[in-house]
């Protein structure tokens, strides 16, 4: 029974004698907690979009618009060739294509726009999507027009900001207890 | 034949029986990559499937019903309960997702052109999937009403609608995200791992001056170490890319022989730093935690594998440049998920060539030929 607080001196003298593995033991937790406190996020910042266009009416420049001044989406290319666009997303220059159509209007014309994503993320194309149609839909009440009478309200419980630090740090934290 | 080849060739068969005298070695080196693609590709997934909902229906008419069918007939929901009354607890014990509440009267209402009001509640722990389930409980409901109303009377407005395409991963399976990162994390285990420890191992065993005095240069042995793990690397490659494709199903679109070149530049970027960890370190134990602290621990963070690198601030972004595995990431990914010829990725090849490059000329500076 006595011998443990000698021994425990033993250990302690040891660990601080190894020079090397000093900086590791106490400095690498800190770098790691850090790095991934703020790496380790599935936020979807800003997609990269090409947009092809064959006709540059006002509402497609109104939804380009839209999307731009969401913070969400930047264009990175307007092309008229739908070939280009693929090249983009196979080189990883875009993430998203939107394809508008030609006379694209509500009143006689197309109103149907094609969304491409690269769904290599599944989950990020997911949100991606989501924030695409909470766009249109905007853009729709701005235009005037109501889907229909219903009002759909939506709360997000436990976190209402959907701040992404709430959900990773407790997680973090236990693996590098670990 | 040289004396110098057939010392050469000697000391690269000795380095092999090394290894396969090893049998807890070798375990760790086959059998790690088969349990790490099983673990990752069955265990950890970010799919929105099956979600429970809880649904508060304070009408029970008939439009709600058929919402609440629509809802329950998707792969993405599933109906848990019929008029739970407390949804808090449900939510605090987790069995639920999602509440969708509809008010008073809610057919009756929609009837009568006044606005009906539903409320859905998610469980925001998980901020995305919660934005995802909110959308698509959203979509589901906007397209029954739509319908609905198109089937009343004639469409005399128009609405903008965009219809999506998933490209690359219809079913936006995660697999398709981790296996390819997969690949690269286990590669960058067992080739910086085995190795960072091989130099090292000499110095503390005594064997270190039986090399020194011998007819080798320290160029060849550097590689002659690398041969044996880079053989072994490959054999390994060969079996997650089976598991991969055979199993996970990931797609293999581009050319076969682009990446398994890929792959074998890979494995000796990270053979070679591995041999400079060694060349560098006193001590075995020094070798496996930079090893493993230094290069895994970054790997597994940075290099875009789970956390993606675009969603990280600016200076982590810069900082992930640093890691080879980013870059090869880039490459796997984009031949196997989206077929991808050579000309979209030499810039990623030649940024793995020029720091391969560096670990070895690196290496063979810092390989002491006097016992330090």
């Amino acid at each position: 029974m006595r011998a443990i607080p000698i021994l425990l001196r033993k250990e302690f003298r040891q660990i601080f004698r190894n020079r090397a593995m000093l900086p590791i033991i106490f400095v690498m937790p800190i770098i790691q907690l850090v790095v991934l406190a703020f790496a380790a996020t599935f936020e979807v910042k800003s997609t990269p979009v090409t947009v092809v266009a064959q006709e540059w009416t006002p509402e497609a420049r109104r939804l380009v618009q839209k999307l731009e001044a969401s913070g969400l989406f930047y264009v990175v290319n307007h092309t008229a060739s739908a070939s280009m666009a693929d090249e983009d997303m196979e080189a990883g220059r875009a993430r998203m294509i939107l394809d508008i159509p030609a006379r694209f209007n509500l009143v006689s014309g197309q109103s149907d726009v094609q969304v491409i994503l690269n769904a290599q993320d599944g989950a990020a194309a997911g949100v991606v999507q989501t924030y695409v149609r909470q766009i249109i839909g905007e853009l729709n009440f701005d235009l005037g027009r109501r889907a229909a009478a219903v009002e759909i309200r939506t709360v997000h419980w436990y976190n209402p900001e959907l701040n992404y630090q709430i959900y990773m740090v407790p997680g973090i934290l236990v693996i590098l207890v670990t | 034949m040289s004396k110098r080849g057939t010392t050469f060739t000697g000391f690269v068969r000795k380095e092999f029986f090394h290894i396969i005298r090893d049998r807890r070695t070798l375990l760790v080196l086959f059998g790690m990559p088969v349990i790490m693609m099983v673990l990752f590709g069955f265990v950890i997934r970010n799919e929105i499937r099956g979600v429970k909902v809880a649904v508060v229906d304070l009408s029970r008419d008939e439009v709600t019903a058929a919402i609440v069918d629509k809802l329950q007939a998707s792969e993405y929901f599933d109906v848990v309960d019929d008029g739970t009354s407390d949804i808090e607890e449900a939510f605090r014990t987790g069995s639920i997702m999602e509440a969708i509440i509809f008010e008073h009267n809610f057919a009756s209402r929609l009837i009568r052109e006044e606005s009906a009001g539903i409320q859905v509640v998610t469980d925001a722990s998980n901020p995305n999937t919660a934005s995802i389930v909110a959308g698509y409980t959203s979509a589901i409901i906007a397209n029954y009403l739509q319908e609905q109303a198109a089937n009343r009377e004639p469409r005399t407005e128009k609405l903008i609608t965009a219809s999506f395409r998933m490209r690359y991963n219809p079913e936006l399976k995660s697999v398709y995200l981790f296996v390819p990162g997969l690949i690269a994390l286990i590669l960058m285990l067992v080739c910086a791992l085995m190795t960072s420890i091989t130099i090292t191992r000499e110095r503390e065993m005594g064997t270190m001056e039986v090399l020194l005095v011998s007819p080798l240069r320290p160029p060849q042995i550097i590689i002659g170490k690398v041969i044996p793990y880079l053989l072994l690397s490959f054999v390994n490659v060969l079996s997650i890319l089976i598991l991969a494709r055979f199993v996970f199903k990931v797609p293999l679109r581009g050319s076969i022989l682009l990446l398994l070149l890929e792959c074998l530049l890979f494995i000796v970027c990270a053979l070679s730093l591995g041999i400079l960890i060694s060349s560098r370190s006193k001590t075995m134990q020094t070798a496996t935690m930079i090893a493993l602290a230094g290069l895994l621990m970054p790997t597994v963070l940075l290099s875009g594998f789970i956390f993606p690198i675009t969603s990280m601030p600016e200076p982590l972004q810069m900082a992930s440049h640093l890691i080879p595995a980013k870059w090869f990431l880039i490459i796997v990914r984009g031949i196997m998920i989206r077929g991808v010829g050579f000309e979209f990725i030499w810039k990623e090849t030649l940024v793995l060539v020029g720091m391969t490059a560096l670990f070895i000329g690196a290496s063979v500076r810092s390989f002491n030929i006097r016992l330090d």
